[in-house]
């Protein structure tokens, strides 16, 4: 009765809330995303075949359970923060802040040394799961599907309803403000948090 | 709307622009015309070249965190 998958799965958890967060925005409703994949990974974990990780097959089903979520708040396209709103309508004005009148860099982006040797700190993903945190919420939700869940650019524009153009200035900037953050927070240099 | 020119007086592309297209190469194939001003950017620019370095170091983070390295 008890596959042992269960506690395997459990220890998924805490991403699988990330991943939500994410992409959800409000802890409750990404609690109560996560509650029924789970729900429901449990339910169909016979016709799990191991093809994929647990945590990609985990992530697959959580997935549709977040889309569904926000479908049904579809009024959440109305909180759109100003600045994604702009890089949505082409506007790469919000680029001034970190470029000056000719196109240089205002706060020159530092070398990181070693930058790979920060993985093996605890204290570095605590760092990093704060700067993800800070991106705006499109940003933060088009970055975590792109580069950390791995999907492709072109389901995630259509997930937003946005074109490919507008999808590549978001996850843009959201490279720019997490670099920046990273610098700041981890790299140890002064540099534009935003 | 705004748009900034690319290029400057001597036809080098300004760190504006590299940055973009460095992120863009992430989502698409550059193009010849502008993987050649990419290089020839980052042959002259160090801050591009660390930015192009920590536009790595941030998809090798992501991928970590994925596979459940925090």
């Amino acid at each position: 009765m008890t596959d042992p998958r269960f506690a395997e799965i459990e220890g998924h958890r805490p991403y699988l809330v990330r991943y939500a967060l994410s992409q959800l925005r409000d802890a409750q409703l990404a609690e109560e995303a996560v509650q029924e994949a789970l729900l429901s990974a449990l339910e169909s974990l016979s016709s799990f075949e191991g093809k994929s990780s647990l945590r990609t097959w985990l992530t697959s089903i959580l997935r549709f359970k977040v889309i569904d979520l926000q479908r049904r708040a579809a009024s959440d396209r109305m909180n759109l923060e100003l600045t994604d709103f702009a890089a949505e309508a082409g506007d790469d004005g919000w680029l001034d802040d970190l470029f000056d009148e000719t196109g240089h860099w205002r706060v020159a982006p530092n070398a990181w040394g070693d930058p790979e040797a920060a993985f093996e700190q605890r204290r570095f993903w605590e760092a990093f799961e704060k700067c993800l945190d800070r991106l705006p919420a499109t940003g933060g939700r088009v970055f975590f599907k792109r580069e950390i869940a791995g999907e492709d650019t072109e389901t995630i524009c259509k997930e937003e309803g946005i074109t490919a153009s507008n999808c590549w200035v978001i996850l843009h900037r959201a490279r720019l403000a997490l670099r920046a953050c990273l610098e700041a927070s981890w790299f140890g240099k002064a540099a534009d948090i935003r | 709307m705004e748009k900034r020119p690319i290029y400057d007086e001597d036809g080098d592309l300004y760190c504006r622009e590299a940055s973009r297209l460095l992120s863009l190469a992430y989502e698409r194939k550059l193009d010849a015309q502008e993987s050649q001003d990419l290089v020839r950017h980052l042959d002259m620019c160090f801050m591009c070249r660390n930015f192009d370095s920590q536009l790595k170091f941030l998809h090798a983070v992501s991928q970590r965190y994925r596979s459940g390295g925090s």
